[in-house]
């Protein structure tokens, strides 16, 4: 019987995490046509910015980035 | 006429029970949301009393996923946030012991499953303590060994009795 959810609470945090991450980056303007769009598009709809699971994914990038800041860039996992 | 089921009836031992609403976690939680439970565990996490006690107990070995979940479960027990706030909250305070950790240089065990092995110090710590438990067993004078027992003759199972409801008694 699983008593820690820790792990699978760990690693589908970072899959959120990650894809986030790829969202916001896709989400930059692109091509150089007139009609283009020239803001920077928001990737996550407002249903998605209020869900727990992405804040907590939020949180989880900021501190992850900090960590590698330490580390140098690389992880230990 | 059929007797409708009662589901309002007491369950077995909740007479010895406190009565709904006197423990913590039955009454709703001070903080509600994963903010607000973030903003309470991050600065504590942060202060110095605790790095230093959860320094220490990193260096035993013990896994941080397990350190999170006790943690997640005490704020739980203390009525300060939900069960299911502790659990979405746990990822984030696995990821701050982890910041603590590397910040102090310490060499920590995750929980999590792509650990290899066991940690090298451990594994030294473990190779030290046979080394002295070799030396002292050289120390000293071995006990002169036991006098090898004798076999007992085995038992030889006996013919299977037959044992059906029509079997006749011997």
């Amino acid at each position: 019987m699983e008593t820690n959810v820790g792990p699978r609470g760990y690693f589908k945090t970072e899959g959120l995490a990650n894809e986030l991450r790829n969202r916001s980056v896709q989400a930059e303007p692109s091509g150089n046509g007139l009609l283009r769009p020239t803001r920077r598009q928001n990737p996550m709809t407002p249903e998605l910015e209020d869900s727990p699971a992405v804040r907590v994914a939020e949180y989880f990038n900021t501190i992850r980035d900090k960590r590698m800041e330490i580390n140098g860039g690389r992880t230990t996992v | 006429m059929v007797a409708e089921p009662q589901f309002d009836a007491p369950i077995p031992g909740m007479g010895m029970t406190h009565e709904l609403g006197a423990r913590p976690w039955q009454n709703p939680p001070l903080y509600s949301t994963v903010d607000e439970a973030l903003d309470y565990y991050i600065p504590r996490m942060a202060s110095d009393d605790f790095s230093e006690q959860l320094m220490d107990v990193m260096e035993m070995g013990i896994p941080l996923t397990t350190l999170a979940n006790t943690v997640q479960l005490s704020g739980v027990m203390d009525g300060k946030h939900s069960a299911d706030v502790g659990i979405l909250i746990m990822p984030v305070l696995i990821e701050m012991m982890r910041f603590i950790g590397d910040s102090a240089g310490i060499e920590y065990t995750t929980g999590l499953d792509k650990d290899k092995g066991p940690r090298s110090s451990l594994v030294t710590k473990a190779i030290n303590k046979l080394r002295v438990e070799e030396q002292n067993e050289e120390a000293t004078p071995q006990e002169a060994e036991a006098p090898a027992q004798e076999e007992l003759p085995m038992e030889m199972p006996d013919e299977p009795q037959p044992s059906g409801l029509m079997a006749r008694r011997a």
